[in-house]
């Protein structure tokens, strides 16, 4: 039985070739996603290790939550005194203060530096000292204010050269320097791509940090002394809100803060190579279905020769092991290849990798090669069974499978798992459980594939109409279409769920540039927002030299951090002077007094409320993260505001919690009676020494965020290119086996004069119905899909639905197009037939 | 000038055609020569492997000759291009097969008039009306194949290669897998075709039943044309065939 399947199996190579492709495909994506975090976290490990050299005990301050600004941690700055007192500790050979934090980049054209995702940092240089991570590679070390050394990377990007003037922007307007050096971090030309504007410690301390204060201490141990012996003994020394860690645990702790956004990466890479798997499954399938349709009389052959049905069922199987492991094998392989393009769209990025060795660990190997076997075997299994249940009878009988099997039994499963599936996902959104959102999704796909072929026939003869019309080719094309529903149905499934997808996040796309169109109509009476490019904090000086311009009615600075409030846990709040607040926000007070919002008082959204359940009065316990939990009142409750957020507190209390006191975003109302230019103008001029703030009116806002939706749009939707590529590969492979299936009526066709160049239009009006029924399916289901998650995010301000009618449009005419390229190859093949061979076919 | 009736249906003249190279070389013809004369139903017998099947197919241009030359209606076949060879096929030529004659998709009546919107040409309803007549299957036009009896296919079959009303029709074992009143409908329908609207009709088979509804057989042997029988009858026919096989 085992040759008789290995023997099968060559004779249809060519057939599975595509089914395959379609599993190396989702699993080159699968093993490319494991091997490129794995090279990173590597990379990373090493990185931090070697930065850490030398250093025995980091001592900080204390972060009541969150290990990384990434989690909202924010530590309160070690103070000189500190610094003397760890020096004094036996056993610490030496020990360094070091600032760094974010900061603006001004190039010598005086534009500010836009990064596209690494940050720019402004730290400290300690001259020779053993403890610093920066190594001059040319020029000297920076001496006041106005000497700066840069790292090499951003030398290199930016073009800039040793007496070249820069702007920086900290914690004061623009403060210009020459760039006196040019340094290397650790062993690498930057700190994974990051910008580091290095000046010497007093200098950085008064620019960026705070003066008389550190960021964290660096400490260096006498020979002998173990790390953590000197991190208990430095740890009697400190202040009951510092602490120290061993430099395994720092470096652990750096570590831990990238790697967890490149889990959040990976996660990202794995959601669309289980989309492609999943749509790859769909390829199987189908094509083990029509190859067994098309093998029934040599199944009952051999079941009439003594073979049982659970031989033929194994041997099927044995076929689709066999599929399994070559695909996984080379995903695998083609996936070590792909992690190296990963990468180098990653520096495309702008995200340098500090160089390493590609890291490919056993795990990637096993995660491959199960995956890849246990998709295609599952996907092989209803085939299976159907070839085990060929009656040895039908060995005997002329006619191919019977194909007008009833449908009532398929519309039953049918609706119950679609049933199901909205059921998880409703559930699933409205608990914001994401498993069980994808849950559904995947029931709800796979009850609308069962369920479509009841519809397939009218469906699909409706869209062939137009075609059938213009000559005999269409009609043919659009009855072969139709013949078969459930194979159409399979194949137009597998591109249902790609573009339903895309139909999906298209649909919240333009439900969320309409609500914040709605937002800044309804909640926005500023009328000039100012930001920096990806809301990146700066200085509170720009919101001072705004208020001296007599044409501004109104500034109000917000600043913005995480707190846990009560039991809703880590929140964003905001900051802002509660009087300004009136004034750029259309805000509606529904209880409690704004304005006169005090020291420890909280103002809460209208939806907060409800689910802390407080009143105006009631306290609720916030824990800041630089300053531990506090007991705040309920000052006021207002309507919900997209731009208010949940949570509000006045500038001052916000102030006397958080370390980093800079505004993220400043609103600003110009007097009655001025001008759009005339504003703009002062605007202009209070943020002259900021030209790292951006000058947005509502209509320039409302552009911006737009554009900014619709660059994620695009960044998701190419990554569903993949399954909609593989969805392509199925309509080949659907369309192949149908030519071979057909040779005779192909043969007939031709020989009562059909012309190549018809039979070519026949096989291609079929294809394009097939892909544009696909397109219809996956519009409507992902529209659905849509309409469900701008329901579930009403109250994180998606208020608005609305139909992207632009992109549903663009979609059903690219699928349209992928049903002409997807019918070149079936159809060049069948016009090669010969006629008389095609004929004699028996 | 030649008159009409002196230009035959399908001409052929030293037809020869063998398949593969060298030692293991099979001549299928080995020069055949035929008039087939319009408006006759004309019979090609022999045993099988005679090539009687090959001849057909080359005189249909569905198959290529060595050498020799073929006329269907005065055009010559030989050295045309594929798209001038289906054109002719789908305007000058009709088929019927010994099966798998119709297309699933389409409806009976759908498929007698294929050829016609393959051409995009509107029948003429009078000759289709009386096409689907003769047939005897007005009622069943809406039919799908598979919901006609092998006859009725058949029928059908030979329905779809007259509408063009070709030059000639091809009809290869065409009641070779019907029981005999089913195969005695088609053959009358056949003959009848010939002798009242004039239609010339091929028909290559083995059985001297089917051969004895021609006006005139022809008879293949090895490759070659070895005799003619002009008004045949089973009887006879099986007589002739008999006397073959002796010989062989």
């Amino acid at each position: 039985m085992l040759r008789a399947t290995w023997r099968g199996l060559l004779a249809r190579k060519l057939r599975l070739l595509l089914a395959s492709f379609s599993v190396l495909l989702g699993i080159a994506f699968v093993s490319g996603a494991l091997v490129l975090t794995d090279s990173l976290s590597r990379v990373f490990d090493n990185l931090f290790s070697t930065i850490n050299q030398g250093t025995a005990v980091t001592v900080q301050g204390r972060s009541a939550f969150g290990s990384s600004s990434f989690e909202g941690s924010d530590r309160e700055p070690v103070p000189q005194s500190v610094l003397q007192a760890v020096s004094k500790v036996d056993g610490v050979s030496s020990v360094v203060g070091s600032v760094s934090r974010p900061t603006t980049l001004l190039l010598p054209n005086g534009k500010a530096f836009k990064s596209k995702g690494p940050p720019v940092l402004g730290v400290s240089y300690h001259v020779s000292s053993p403890l610093e991570s920066l190594t001059i590679v040319r020029g000297s070390a920076p001496v006041g204010l106005d000497q700066v050394l840069v790292d090499a990377n951003t030398i290199d990007k930016q073009h800039l050269a040793i007496g070249q003037r820069i702007g920086v922007i900290g914690n004061r307007p623009k403060q210009v320097a020459t760039i006196v050096g040019i340094a290397r971090f650790g062993p690498t030309n930057s700190l994974a791509g990051a910008t580091l504007l290095a000046f010497d410690p007093p200098s950085a301390q008064q620019l960026f940090g705070t003066p008389g204060a550190w960021d964290s201490l660096s400490v260096a141990s006498d020979p002998g002394v173990s790390d953590q012996a000197l991190r208990d003994r430095i740890a009697a020394v400190l202040p009951k809100n510092d602490e120290a860690l061993t430099s395994a645990q720092s470096t652990a702790q750096q570590s831990d803060d990238i790697k967890q956004g490149l889990r959040f990466f990976n996660i990202f890479l794995q959601v669309f190579a289980g989309v492609a798997l999943f749509v790859g499954m769909f390829l199987i399938f189908n094509t083990f279905s029509m190859l067994i349709a098309q093998r029934t009389r040599e199944l009952a052959l051999m079941r009439a020769l003594g073979a049982s049905r659970g031989q033929v069922m194994r041997s099927v199987l044995v076929e689709s092991l066999a599929v399994g492991l070559v695909s996984s094998l080379g995903g695998f392989a083609a996936g070590v290849g792909l992690a190296v393009g990963f990468r180098s769209l990653l520096n495309a990025f702008g995200i340098e990798i500090p160089k390493g060795a590609t890291v490919v660990e056993l795990r990637t190997f096993v995660v491959c090669l199960v995956v890849g076997v246990l998709v295609t075997v599952a996907a092989a299994v209803i085939p299976a069974r159907r070839a085990a249940r060929v009656a040895p009878v039908q060995a005997m009988r002329e006619s191919g499978p019977a194909e007008d099997k009833s449908l009532v039994g398929r519309t039953i499963v049918g609706a119950l798992l679609l049933a199901v599936g909205v059921l998880a996902l409703v559930s699933g959104l409205a608990q914001g459980t994401l498993a069980l959102v994808g849950l559904g999704a995947v029931f709800s796909f796979l009850g609308v594939t069962v369920i479509s072929p009841v519809f397939a026939r009218p469906v699909v003869g409706l869209l062939g109409l137009p075609f059938s019309q213009v000559g005999v080719a269409g009609r043919l094309g659009r009855g072969n279409a139709m013949r078969n529903p459930r194979r159409t149905s399979t194949t137009a499934a597998a591109l249902m769920i790609g573009l339903a997808l895309v139909a999906a996040i298209s649909t919240l796309g333009s439900s969320a540039k309409k609500s914040v169109v709605a937002a800044v109509a309804t909640s926005l009476g500023a009328d000039y927002v100012l930001h920096t490019d990806q809301f990146m904090p700066f200085s509170q000086d720009a919101a001072t030299a705004l208020a001296k311009q007599p044409q501004l009615a109104e500034v109000a600075a917000f600043t913005q951090g995480q707190a846990k409030i009560g039991k809703a846990g880590r929140s964003f709040v905001q900051g802002v002077d509660p009087k300004a607040l009136a004034t750029v926000l259309k805000l509606k007070v529904l209880s409690g007094n704004l304005v006169r919002l005090g020291q420890d008082q909280l103002a809460v959204s209208k939806t907060e409320a409800k689910n802390l359940g407080v009143k105006v009065g009631d306290r609720v316990p916030v824990t800041w993260a630089r300053t531990g939990q506090h007991d705040f009142t309920v000052g006021a409750v207002f309507d919900n505001n997209q731009f208010a957020g949940g949570y509000i507190v006045s500038a001052s209390t916000y102030a006397a919690n958080v370390t980093d006191k800079k505004d993220s975003v400043v609103a600003v109302k110009a007097v009655a009676g001025a001008t759009p230019a005339e504003s703009r103008a002062a605007v202009e001029r209070g943020l002259a020494d900021f030209p790292n703030i951006q000058i947005e009116d509502q209509a320039e806002f409302v552009k911006k965020q737009g554009d900014q939706i619709d660059s994620v749009l695009n960044i998701i939707t190419g990554l569903l290119l993949l399954s909609i590529v593989i969805a392509m590969l199925g309509i080949i492979n659907t369309l192949a086996l149908s030519v071979v299936e057909r040779t005779r009526e192909l043969g007939l066709l031709r020989a009562v004069g059909l012309q190549r160049r018809q039979l070519k239009r026949m096989i291609r009006v079929e294809s394009v119905v097939i892909a544009v029924f696909g397109a219809l399916l996956g519009t409507v289901v992902g529209v659905g899909f849509g309409y469900a998650l701008v329901t579930a995010l009403h109250d994180q301000g998606i208020t608005e639905f609305a139909l992207p009618i632009k992109r549903i449009v663009e979609v059903l005419v690219i699928a349209a197009l992928g049903g002409v390229v997807a019918a070149a190859l079936p159809a060049r093949r069948a016009a090669k037939l010969k006629v008389l061979d095609a004929i004699a076919t028996a | 000038m030649t008159s009409p009736t002196t230009v035959p249906a399908v001409r052929a003249v030293d037809v020869r055609k063998s398949y593969g190279k060298g030692e293991t070389a099979v001549t299928a013809l080995a020069g055949v020569s035929l008039d087939v004369p319009k408006g006759q139903m004309t019979a090609v017998m022999g045993p099988s492997g005679s090539g009687k099947s090959t001849l057909m197919h080359c005189l249909a241009g569905l198959d290529s000759v060595d050498t020799g030359s073929i006329e269907i209606g005065g055009t010559q076949v030989v050295g045309l291009g594929d798209k001038q060879i289906t054109q002719l096929r789908r305007d000058r030529i009709g088929f019927v097969f010994q099966q798998f004659n119709l297309l699933p998709t389409l409806t009976a009546g759908e498929n007698i008039s294929l050829p016609l919107d393959i051409a995009g040409k509107k029948p003429d309803q009078a000759w289709y009306d009386e096409v689907v007549r003769a047939t005897g299957l007005s009622d069943r036009l809406s039919h799908r194949p598979s919901e006609l009896s092998g006859g009725q296919q058949q029928r059908v079959a030979c329905a779809r290669a007259l509408v063009t009303k070709p030059d000639v029709v091809f009809a290869d074992e065409p009641t070779g897998n019907l029981d005999s009143r089913s195969g005695a409908e088609v053959l009358s329908f056949l003959q009848s075709t010939a002798r009242v609207h004039g239609q010339t009709v091929v028909m290559v088979t083995h059985d001297p039943n089917a051969a004895g509804y021609a006006d005139r057989v022809v008879f293949l042997a090895d490759g070659l044309l070895v005799d003619e029988m002009d008004a045949p009858t089973a009887e006879k026919v099986l007589e002739r065939m008999k006397r073959f096989e002796a010989s062989v």
